[in-house]
């Protein structure tokens, strides 16, 4: 017997937490200090139109990685979560332009209201499973979508204009600024991604991973499954309504077409494309998804046809996405 | 300890379990042998809530627990070993013993991971391997010890030789008679008759969903017809 067994189990679990990265994570780890180091010189070097679409694909991001904890990680495929991306815009909206909160205000009640609002959609969707659970979000989002297109409190089909950005004047500059704007999602994103990646790497983290697994065995451990898929849910709405919340920002309105399936169907494609199950996959599959589909618009106007190629071809040769395709590189070199 | 009453279960209009009755008292180990689709894996299922009981009871520490959700008959106090095992193929072996401690309630107090690389040095080799790159037998002892880091009063094995070689076999048994030793009841549903007559006190045998013999393992041992019968050995 090796003397660090002779612990006790308290420091034991403590030792668990603090094991030296295995080499897959230290080379995420580099990997996403590159990916900030250069997102944040990135505006010194490209022209406006280059950062636009950064600013698209990091908003995006944050869309899918909300997606990828409760498909990637609980392993629920939903194809509702544009409702909650609607919701984030419609939030601040409603706080700043109807109630005239100011928006330090209205961000955070918009997402306590957010979480709040789908932990009893999570309740009733996630007593459903596979097809089930894909369809009642669905049905979901859609009467969702269906109530904001109606509903004249909130202008209808035409949606809400004037969402204000932050104030950032204590700062000296303005948000309105697309470099200011660029740095300001970008904080938000990163901020985002690490608080994601205390969630999956916590014990709460491996529960849902291992509700993903096998669900019947976690309940056998002696784990209430329905509260962490409710939990999960509750979660991942709130990180897909921060998105909303950049994205209404970004372009300054909020219109039902927020809460459309299409979107809902992007998120998902990012994911798979990023790959699911690995935090910084739907980064990567935001930022691939923009800049093809950007580029297939400049050659083609039949562009969602040859993105639909590009897709199957990703999904054929790129097993796990494309991260988990370099990090089966990555564990072939090793 | 355990005591479970008439228990009637059905699969859609299959009445399988028929009545079953057994008992596990504290620090005994008690097997449940029979053929192929007698109903021991079911008995099983129903004492967990897996596959709940239409008719009878399940008492367990005098608390009725025949209608509970099934991570409340485990919180408990009882741990469940299946037959598939149920080894996650992307988690290591330390994070499996990890996720298995934070569901038990009662923290028990001896050092429960520790304990269970001291009795299986072979996970402590592998504590960062991923449960799919593990052997069948090291499955099968991180599955015990699974089991064992929730301290439960009773623990519930449903066929663990299945697929395992003879050397692990004779490793697995000698841990279990430990585990019975130290104050933990056993229950055991086996195809292996050597294996449940070397561990087990009292014994059932179930045929057709039936309780067609109960008693210690001695007079099983001594009753050719109901070997001959319901057992072929």
């Amino acid at each position: 017997m090796s003397a660090d067994v002779a612990l006790s189990s308290e420091q034991r679990i403590g030792v668990l937490k603090r094991l030296p990265l295995p080499a897959s994570r230290r080379a995420y780890a580099a990997l996403f200090a590159l990916f900030a180091v250069s997102l944040c010189a990135l505006p010194s070097f490209v022209s406006g139109y280059v950062m636009t679409l950064a600013v698209e694909a990091m908003i995006a991001g944050v869309f899918a990685s909300g997606i990828n904890l409760l498909t990637g990680y609980t392993g629920l495929v939903s194809l509702g979560q544009a409702m909650f991306l609607g919701f984030g815009g419609y939030g601040i909206a409603i706080g700043t332009a109807l109630l005239g909160w100011p928006l330090w205000i209205s961000a955070p009640v918009t997402l306590v209201v957010v979480a709040a609002i789908a932990a009893p959609i999570g309740a009733i969707c996630t007593r459903t499973r596979g097809v089930e659970f894909l369809l009642i979000t669905l049905a979901f989002s859609q009467m969702f979508y269906g109530a904001a297109i109606k509903l004249r409190w909130t202008n209808g089909s035409d949606g809400m204009t004037g969402i204000p950005r932050p104030d950032l004047s204590l700062l000296g500059v303005s948000a309105d600024n697309p470099t200011v704007f660029y740095y300001y999602v970008l904080a938000v994103a990163v901020l985002s991604l690490l608080m994601l990646w205390r969630i999956v790497t916590s014990p709460f983290g491996s529960v849902l991973v291992g509700i993903r697994e096998n669900e019947r065995r976690m309940m056998s451990m002696g784990y209430s499954v329905a509260n962490y898929k409710i939990g999960s849910f509750a979660l991942a709405a709130v990180i897909c309504a921060v998105a909303g919340i950049l994205q209404s920002q970004y372009t300054y309105f909020v219109n039902p077409d927020a809460m459309s399936w299409q979107m809902s169907g992007e998120g998902v494609l990012m994911v798979i494309i990023g790959g699911a199950n690995v935090v910084l996959g739907p980064f990567v599959g935001a930022t691939v998804f923009v800049v093809v589909k950007q580029a297939l618009s400049m050659i083609t106007e039949e562009y969602n046809l040859f993105f639909g190629i590009f897709f199957m071809l990703v999904v054929a040769l790129f097993r796990g996405g494309v991260l988990g395709f370099i990090s089966t590189l990555i564990g072939k070199r090793q | 300890m355990l005591k479970v009453e008439h228990l009637h279960t059905y699969y859609g209009e299959g009445h399988i379990l028929q009545g079953v009755d057994l008992s596990v008292t504290t620090a005994q180990c008690v097997a449940v042998l029979g053929r192929n689709g007698a109903g021991k894996t079911t008995t099983l299922r129903s004492i967990l809530g897996l596959t709940p009981a239409r008719r009878g009871r399940v008492v367990f520490n005098e608390i009725d627990i025949t209608r509970l959700s099934t991570h409340r008959i485990v919180r408990s106090g009882i741990a469940f070993v299946p037959e598939d095992r149920g080894i996650f193929p992307t988690v290591t072996v330390e994070e499996h013993l990890a996720i298995a401690y934070g569901a038990s309630k009662h923290r028990p107090r001896r050092k429960p991971i520790a304990y269970v690389f001291e009795i299986f040095p072979r996970l402590a080799e592998r504590r960062r391997s991923l449960g799919g790159q593990l052997s069948g037998g090291e499955q099968q002892m991180l599955a015990v010890g699974r089991a064992l880091v929730a301290g439960p009063d009773l623990m519930i094995l449903d066929e663990p030789s299945e697929g395992l070689a003879p050397v692990i076999i004779e490793k697995l048994e000698a841990v279990l008679k430990d585990i019975k030793a130290s104050g933990t009841a056993l229950l055991l549903v086996e195809q292996n008759y050597h294996l449940a007559t070397q561990l087990a006190d009292y014994v059932y045998v179930l045929s057709q969903g039936r309780v067609q013999f109960a008693g210690d393992t001695e007079s099983l041992i001594a009753n050719n017809d109901i070997r001959r019968t319901y057992l072929s050995v």
